[in-house]
Parts: structure tokens; sequence; C-alpha cells
């Protein structure tokens, strides 16, 4: 199955540019390629699962897209910002506005309500308090959860959690939402809830989505899928194209 | 390729100081085992350094009060002594050293000996440095002592050192014995020696022109009195009498204030009544009647407290000369009792502050302290930094959303000065209460009397300065750890 690249470019606005992108790792005398030079483009309201077995590079490549490490050599570019030019203070400003994390263990933070953790982002981007606690309000009515705003994560179930997660990571408007397994903690039928809240925000809402996962109901809803393997893109699916080939063969079931 | 773009930093939010204060409060409120066990350590340290400080100063008040209590209460003997008693070498050399700050005194000495003030105020410097040398060589270790001047003692030291071959024994001596300081430099001490004879003839002379004019002043005092003894005599004596004793004294230009003066009649009243009642009560015929009207066999202070009963009056003037009332009795039992308790004092209060020798702390206390402190700090680190590891994904986690190094930075600090602040207060709450304790069941209420208000509260204020600094500076690695923790540790799974 063959990419058509510059068919599929056509007509799309380019968010994340990665360029050669490469990431050594030394630790003592041994030195480990991560990444061997990627170079990708995803393009604005893309639903995008990146696939990989571990000890692909598929969490660095995931990291550097992320705005949370840089690379050896090569430049990612987020909405036309090189982050390899970015200071610890500028990344994070980046990471606060124009990204958002979803992660497998939906780390919210104990000793707050669901509300308080859903508006802290919006406090390190100094948003006033009244108008982060509206808006915080309006993100978990959102994902279903308006009623339990006052909840502490202890009080709610896995899949709450990581709806809240989700509100909190949309809560300063992202242009690019991260998400890091997000169903690999929840049982199926949650899962399946968690997959909706992420489809239904990639096409109302038109929020890009970089999901790493193993999960096939989210290969289902993705537009393209990315194959990592030993430090470089094995190959790019578009999703719609491979449904049938893979309902008859199921040849992904080892991923 | 497309220009890079620049992101503008600027309208990042500084956050306020109140919102990082809520979040961190809300974070010890909900982590408040672990906040607890920070506190204590905290408030151990304080505690011990607020009691150790304000129990000091407390003593320290107590023994200031006494000392002036003993002063008022024994002034009258201090000047009778002062003026009927002979010194002696050694004893002058105390007085004139004593002396050396003191105006009054020193043109007393002139003025009676005949002296040039000049000349006396010269002499009691030098009896001063004596006398500090003296203290030098009292307050080391025997061995010490022994290896540096040998056996001797008093003014033979002195001419010990003289000796050329025995000086460079000590210089050399002393030279690896470093927390010894000797009260002057060497250069001083050496003209101090080689001033020695000149000294000692103008001690010695000045010695017998202060006797002579004690013996004469006696001498005319017995005229006066009669041959009755002074004591004895200012105690009936009427006011004419005394104003011709007083005239003798400054005749002779011997100073005594006008306010002792007054006070020494009555003094002696109260010494000879004490006295009389005393040795009454300790003759024999008294003590066999006492027991027969009270059935018990009592110890003297047994004895004295029941002077303060009413059927005691007769059986004390059947054996006493003047006559005393049930009021005079009681009187009696309360001067033995408060002489006594200051005497007590006197000698408890002396060791402790020979003890302590002017300073605050002393050495040893302090060193307890510093290493108490090394502990706390230890203590805090690392308490801070299992904090720290036990949140390590909720900081990543808040990098993630955009916080930045300093707000971590900043958050860790403040939550340890948080716990800083409380355990500092607790701690001195705590010290100021055991303090007040341990003096209060040393030297009864006279903390309360003489209770050194702003010196506690400095102390308060400085042991609550350690609480935060200590907690603050034991946190500042943690911290700056946390600070530096990778966004991408929050993508880790345990």
């Amino acid at each position: 199955m063959t990419f058509d690249a510059e068919a599929y470019s056509k007509g799309k606005e380019v968010l994340v540019r990665a360029h050669d992108v490469k990431k050594t790792y030394q630790r003592g005398e041994e030195i480990t390629h991560a990444l061997k030079g990627i170079s990708l483009e995803i393009y604005r309201k893309e639903y995008i699962c990146v696939m990989g077995p571990s000890g692909s590079g598929k969490s660095t490549f995931f990291n550097m897209v992320g705005g949370l490490d840089s690379p050896t050599s090569g430049r990612v570019f987020i909405d036309e910002v090189d982050m390899a030019q970015l200071n610890a203070h500028e990344l994070a400003f980046l990471r606060c506005r124009k990204i958002g994390y979803v992660f497998q263990s939906y780390n919210l933070n104990t000793v707050m309500t669901a509300l308080d953790n859903v508006t802290l982002p919006m406090i390190f981007a100094g948003v006033h308090p009244d108008d982060a606690r509206q808006r915080g309000m309006q993100l978990l009515e959102k994902v279903g959860l308006g009623e339990r705003w006052f909840h502490r994560p202890k009080e709610m179930s896995g899949g709450q959690q990581q709806r809240v997660a989700i509100a909190r990571s949309l809560a300063n408007n992202p242009s690019l939402l991260l998400c890091d397994e997000p169903t690999a903690n929840l049982d199926f039928k949650t899962g399946k809830e968690v997959h909706q809240l992420l489809y239904d925000l990639n096409k109302v809402d038109g929020v890009t989505i970089i999901c790493a996962t193993h999960d096939h109901n989210m290969l289902e809803v993705s537009d393209r899928m990315i194959w990592i393997a030993d430090g470089n893109i094995d190959r790019i699916e578009i999703s719609s194209e491979v449904e049938l080939e893979r309902s008859s063969l199921g040849e992904h079931e080892e991923f | 390729m497309v220009e890079p773009r620049v992101i503008n930093v600027q309208d990042q939010a500084k956050l306020s100081f109140q919102k990082v204060y809520s979040l961190v409060r809300s974070g010890i409120k909900h982590r408040l085992l672990r906040s607890t066990l920070t506190m204590s350590v905290i408030l151990l340290a304080v505690a011990f350094f607020m009691v150790t400080l304000s129990e000091n100063v407390i003593i320290n008040s107590v023994a200031k009060g006494v000392e002036q209590e003993i002063l008022t209460e024994r002034s009258s003997i201090y000047v009778l002594n002062h003026l009927y008693i002979k010194p002696n070498l050694t004893s002058i050399s105390v007085k004139l050293s004593k002396a050396h700050d003191n105006e009054r005194q020193l043109k007393e000495y002139a003025a009676v000996t005949g002296w040039d003030l000049e000349k006396v105020k010269e002499l009691s410097a030098e009896c001063m440095w004596e006398q500090s040398y003296y203290q030098f060589f009292n307050n080391m270790s025997v061995g010490n002592r022994k290896m540096l001047i040998g056996n001797n003692k008093g003014p033979a030291i002195f001419t010990f050192l003289q000796d050329d071959k025995n000086f460079g024994d000590f210089q050399k001596n002393l030279e690896p014995l470093r927390s010894l300081k000797l009260p002057t430099d060497e250069g001083k001490l050496q003209a101090l020696l080689n001033n020695q004879e000149t000294f000692r003839a103008s001690l010695s002379s000045f010695l017998s022109a202060w006797n002579n004019k004690i013996e004469e002043l006696d001498g005319k005092t017995q005229e006066l009195t009669k041959k009755q003894e002074l004591n004895t005599w200012l105690c009936d004596v009427d006011d004419a009498q005394m104003a011709a004793w007083e005239k003798l004294l400054a005749d002779m230009n011997f100073m005594v204030e006008e306010k002792a003066i007054k006070n020494l009649q009555s003094d002696m009243l109260k010494l000879r009544a004490r006295n009389e009642v005393t040795n009454a009560l300790l003759s024999p015929e008294l003590k066999k009647e006492w027991q027969e009207t009270f059935l018990v066999k009592e110890p003297l202070a047994e004895m004295i407290k029941r002077l303060r009963s009413e059927d005691v009056v007769e059986i004390v003037n059947k054996y006493t000369v003047h006559k005393y009332t049930h009021e005079d009795l009681t009187g009696i039992a309360d001067n033995v009792d408060y002489n006594q308790s200051l005497s007590a004092l006197e000698s408890d209060l002396l060791k402790q502050s020979s003890k302590d020798s002017g300073s605050i702390l002393s050495g040893r206390q302090t060193f307890l302290l510093i290493i108490s402190f090394i502990v706390c700090m230890v203590g805090i680190a690392n308490a801070m930094l299992m904090a720290i590891t036990e949140r390590f994904r909720e900081i990543a986690t808040m990098k993630c959303l955009g916080a930045t190094d300093s707000f971590i930075l900043i958050q860790f600090m403040m939550e340890a000065a948080i716990q800083g602040v409380a355990g500092g207060v607790l701690g001195m709450i705590i010290g100021f209460i055991l303090a007040l304790l341990k003096t209060t069941f040393s030297y009864g209420l006279y903390p309360f009397t003489y209770f050194p208000f702003v010196a506690l509260v400095v102390c308060a204020l400085v042991s609550l300065a350690i609480g935060i600094v200590l907690a603050v500076l034991a946190s500042l690695y943690p911290s700056w750890a946390a600070s530096r923790m990778a966004p991408m540790e929050a993508m880790r799974i345990e």
C-alpha cells in the first residue's frame, strides 16, 4: 500500500512538520538511535494514529511532536514554530496554549476537584479565574461531567477521569491534542465512549488529534495511520483505503 | 522551506502570589500527614532553640534582679565593712579593680589616702589587669595551669613569669592551646611583668595609707561610741549622735551615700532582732521549753516557721533582752526565709553564670544547637525529596500543562516556607512554655518578677526566623530538582 503524499496534502494546511528528525540517546558507551530521520507532515483537523511496537521510537517521536523533547538533529515545526529554537520558558508557553495532552494514566491532580483540574492550564495561561471557571464548566459539560465538577479523581471511575483529562487538555483551545494510549487503562465500553468523544472533537470541533494507540476501535475513526518501526516510518496508511483490506485479512492483529 | 515563526512569550501570565499560595495550601491540606511530619521536624528544632535561648534569657534577667536585691538587702553591711574592715593586699586589689569605672569610689580612695586621683585611677587599671590574669589562670584546667605556671598562685605567678626562661616556656606552651586567649596581648603582659615591682610597691603603699586611715577612723569611732560595738550602738543612737558620726566620716573624707546612712539604723535593728531571736532559738533552755510546750522536737527551720504563730511570743521573749511582739516575730521569720532564698539563688545563679561566662549561649549549647539544626535540615531535605519523588508525575503533568520551572520552584519553596512558619510558631510557643516551666521549677516566682519581655520577644522572632530559614534552605535542592524535571516523565507508566 503506497501513500501518495502529494495527492493527500492537496488543499490542506500543515500543522506539524517534522523534517529529518533524528534522536540519539547516549548511555555511557552505548549509543541508541531512537529516531533515524523521520520526515512527516500533519495537517490541521486531521486525526492521526501512531502505531508501533515498544522500542520502535514511537514514544520518542511522540515527545518530539508534542514539544516535550528536542531532536538531536532535524527540525520540528508546530504551527510553523521551530521547537528546537525555543528555550524552556517558551516551550512552557507553547505547551500551555498550543498543545493539549491526554495521558494513559489520566495524571489528574488528586487533591483537586474536577473543575480545578480543568481550570489549572487556564490559570497558567493567565485567564481570569471567573472566566476560567465558566469555560471549565462548559468543557466538563461537553465531556458529560457537568454534574460532577466538584468530585475529586478518587471519587470517579477511570472513564470519567479520562474525560476530565480530555476536558483539561482542551482548556486553552490547543491546535493539537496529543493522546498517549488514552484507552489502555479502560475497559471496552468506556474505551469506546472515549473514542466517540475524541472522534466528535475531531469531526465537530475540528481539533487536530495525534494518538498513540494499540486499540483497533481507534484506528477505525482515524484519518491516517503512521506505522513506526526501528526508528523509521514503516508505512503510512489512509484508513478509508485499508478498511476493507483489514476486515478480510486482519493482518495488524500483532500490534 | 518556510521561515520559522518566533513565538512571543510576553503575554505569558505571571502567576499571582495569591494563586500560587492557594494551590500550595490545597496541596498541604490534602497531604496533611507528610506536611505534619516535616513540620514537626522544624517544630522540634525551633522548640529546642527557643528553650535554650529563652531559658538563658530568663536566668540572666533573674540573676540581674536578684543581684540588685542582694545589694539592697545587704547594703548596710557592705558600707560598714568598707569603713571598718582593713583589707589585705589581695582584697584591696579586687576592690580597686571593681572600682575602675566608679568615679565616686575612686574619688573617695583619693581623698581618704591623700593620693592624686590620677594615680589612683592608674593603680585601679593595673589592678584590673592583674585580676583579669588571675581569672584567666583560675578558669583554665588544672593540667594546663600546671604546665604553664607550675604550682604558683596569686602574685607568685607574676614573679614566676618575670624570669626570662620561665616566660619563654610559658609562651612556647601557650602556643598550641588555641582555645586559651590571653586577656591582653603579649606585649602588654610583658610590660605588666616588667612593672611588677613598682606596681606591688605602690599597691602596698596605697594599702598602708588606706589602712592607717581606717585605724584612725576606728579609734575615733570607739571614742564616740564609748567602746560600744558599732552595730549595737547604731541601733539605739539618737539623731545628734548619728550626726556626730556622719561628721566624723565626712571629716576624714569617707563618702557614704545618704540613702545608705538612712537605712543603716533600721537595717541594724532588723539584723539585731534576727540574730537575737535565732540565737535564742538555738539555746538549750528554750529548746527544752519549746519541746515541752509543743510536744515536738523541731530543727531550727521548723522553729522559724512556728515563729509566725502567736503562742511562741511568750516563750521567745523569756530568752531575749529585747521584747518582741507577734508582728515582729512574723517579720523576723519572713526576713530569715527571704535571706535564705536569696542566698540559695545567689549560689545557684553564680554557678550558672560561671558556666556561661557572660555570653547568652555557652559553647556546648551552641554546639548542640548547630547539630540539631543540621539534623533538622537533613530531615526536611529528605522529606521534601520524598515528596517530590512521590509527586513526580504530578510535577511533570503540571509542566505539560504549561507550568514554568520557576513556578514549580516557587511552589515547593512556598510549601516549605509555610511548613516552616507553622512549625516555627508552634515550636516557639512550646519552647517558651517549657523554658518558663523549667525556670519556674528552679527559681519559683522570680522569673515572673523579672520577666524579660522584650528579650523574649526578640528570642521568639529569632527562633521563628530560624524555622523559616531552615525550612527554605533545606528545600532549596529538592525544589530545584523538582523544577528541572522533564515533562515527558508524565508519560511514564509505573
